[in-house]
């Protein structure tokens, strides 16, 4: 039995995005060592402002330039990472930004299907469809989907139609967090045997060398966007400086609330207490989990919230949002890990919920026990054996894998 | 190793600098291409990295010709004629480029550009590959880049992201492409 893999994605960190699927390299370093060979094909988007002409000129232009291309890079665990450009016009629907990645995606592979038995898309649309329109007769299809704007996907007809397609091709479609269950439930009923739960994979390899003792370094790592609850963060941090002014916070990522975030520190008077270090590569933001204190998540939905696992993995408390999959990454371990919150429209339960964090740490927490869950939960090892199970296991008609 | 960017389209501005940086850092040499320096001012590349844009348009005879036929010379023509008349002498010229001159210079001008010498650009960033070159390897880096890409590349291999170069998948691993 062959047990060559395919992955398809849209998203896998880059040198332009060095956070974007991160879950994603995790998912292929933790299985790599259950498959005889992987190759991630990554359906990476490249936006422009584009007229008709200039696009199609680019389009031809990219298929016969992979003629020239070298061969593809190494990636974690031995895997080749083949870097596909996907050139898409600003404003294209999800549908359109499918078709194009199938195309892109067919121009390099010369027109020849992908060469394995086994194909794992992430995200349902945007790389279920390239992956269904490139792969053989005889491949299995697996879909991981963890978007969290997938409720936008569906909203779409065409990007209805393409899910729907892609949910009655392949052998089982993963789901990351009950929300998106939920959500695929209710739009396709009939494909509800196919959905199976599954987590991000998390490395807890690598913890701090020193346990934290105070609960002085904050550290928040995400888009600065409205949905990250990075206005709350700064209005809650700026109170509690004033409680304790060797009190920090660094901040790591970008986003369109990047000014406002400069502007409001200074006029809150905390712009010495703040570090933002702009986008960091995925190792650097895990080291400077290690260095910090306390990680601050006021996200008001996530679909999984992989920071938060990582952060926990790394030894380092957090005070988060019940905004959907903390819920139930954390379920039965919430006082171990740290501090649970309700998502509000104001700072006062951040501050609240730091401050009741501070009076019972470290005694009331089990950092110890919370790692020891989660890693059993999401560690490599429990990622590979369920991806192994459903990719090698006896197909759904029953032919013999 | 030598390697050249092609960042004509400037849309993917933190990959070109981030790969170049790798580049110079494995001991190689990065030479990037941009359409304009303006399009990078905010932007800082590590030491090492040229930065190279090719000459622009105005240099090609034809167009410095058009330019001095159907603005410099009006310009100053209108000018003069506007103080004499005590009249606003850049309200003058701007309608006169506004009206006629850039209507012109897109309606006539550009077409007859294209048809003549269809190969201008083509042939101007050839040239700044050839004066600056060999490469061993080309990395695109955005949309506009690939055409010209096409065009320029000869025995030079072409990536679409530097790891392909820096760290290429294990020879024993079947190229699945």
């Amino acid at each position: 039995m062959a047990r060559d893999v395919a992955v398809v994605t849209p998203w896998y960190p880059s040198g332009e995005l060095p956070f974007r699927g991160a879950f994603v390299r995790a998912m292929v370093e933790a299985t790599t060592p259950v498959a005889e060979e992987m190759t991630v094909y990554h359906c990476d988007s490249w936006v422009a402002r584009l007229s008709a002409a200039e696009d199609a000129a680019i389009q031809k232009a990219a298929r016969e330039l992979w003629a020239h291309t070298a061969d593809p890079a190494e990636t974690v665990g031995g895997a080749a990472l083949v870097t596909v450009p996907v050139v898409m016009p600003r404003a294209s629907s999800f549908a359109e930004q499918a078709r194009r990645a199938a195309d892109a995606l067919g121009g390099a592979l010369g027109g020849k299907p992908i060469d394995a038995e086994v194909v794992h898309a992430h995200v349902g649309l945007l790389g279920g469809l390239p992956a269904l329109r490139n792969m053989r007769p005889d491949a299995r299809l697996f879909v991981t989907e963890h978007a969290t704007f997938l409720d936008r996907m569906l909203a779409e007809p065409d990007g209805k139609a393409g899910y729907a397609e892609v949910l009655a091709a392949c052998e089982a479609f993963f789901v990351v967090g009950d929300e998106l269950h939920r959500q695929f439930v209710e739009a396709f009923p009939e494909h509800e045997s196919k959905l199976r739960s599954i987590a991000n994979p998390i490395d807890f390899e690598v913890s701090r060398p020193e346990p934290v003792t105070e609960l002085r370094r904050w550290l928040f790592v995400g888009g600065l966007i409205e949905r990250k609850g990075v206005r709350w963060l700064l209005e809650a941090f700026a109170v509690c400086h004033a409680d304790d002014p060797s009190l920090t916070l660094t901040v790591v990522g970008t986003g369109e609330l990047e000014g406002w975030l400069r502007e409001r520190a200074a006029e809150l008077g905390v712009a010495d207490a703040i570090t933002l270090t702009g986008a960091l590569a995925p190792d650097q933001a895990l080291e400077l989990m290690r260095e910090h204190d306390l990680l601050v998540h006021p996200s008001r939905y996530e679909t999984f919230g992989v920071v938060i696992i990582e952060a926990l993995a790394a030894g380092l408390p957090v005070l988060i949002t019940r905004s959907g999959g903390p819920e139930q990454t954390l379920a039965g371990i919430e006082a171990d890990a740290g501090e649970f919150v309700d998502v509000e429209d104001a700072p006062d339960a951040l501050i609240a919920g730091f401050r009741r964090l501070r009076s019972r740490f470290p005694s009331g927490l089990d950092q110890v026990r919370a790692r020891r869950v989660l890693a059993e939960r999401y560690g490599y090892d429990a990622v590979a054996r369920s991806h192994q199970e459903a990719w090698f296991a006896p197909s759904r008609s029953g032919q013999a894998w | 190793m030598r390697v050249f960017f092609l960042a004509l389209g400037a849309n993917r501005r933190r990959a070109v600098i981030e790969e170049s940086r790798r580049v110079v850092e494995s001991g190689g040499q990065a030479v990037v291409l941009v359409k304009s320096r303006s399009s990078w001012s905010g932007e800082t590349f590590a030491p090492g990295v040229r930065v190279l844009s090719p000459p622009s348009p105005e240099a090609h005879w034809p167009l410095r010709a058009e330019q001095a036929a159907l603005f410099r010379g009006p310009r100053f023509l209108l000018t003069r004629a506007a103080r004499t008349m005590k009249r606003n002498p850049k309200r003058w010229a701007k309608a006169y480029e506004e009206r006629v001159a850039k209507r012109v210079h897109r309606g006539l001008f550009l077409p007859a550009y294209r048809k003549a010498w269809p190969d201008q650009q083509q042939r101007a960033l050839a040239a700044v590959v050839r004066a600056n070159g060999p490469y061993d390897a080309f990395v695109v880096t955005d949309p506009a880049s690939v055409p010209v890409a096409l065009e320029l590349v000869d025995s030079e291999r072409v990536a679409f992201r530097i790891d392909q170069l820096l760290t290429p998948a294990n020879s024993d691993h079947r190229v699945k492409r």
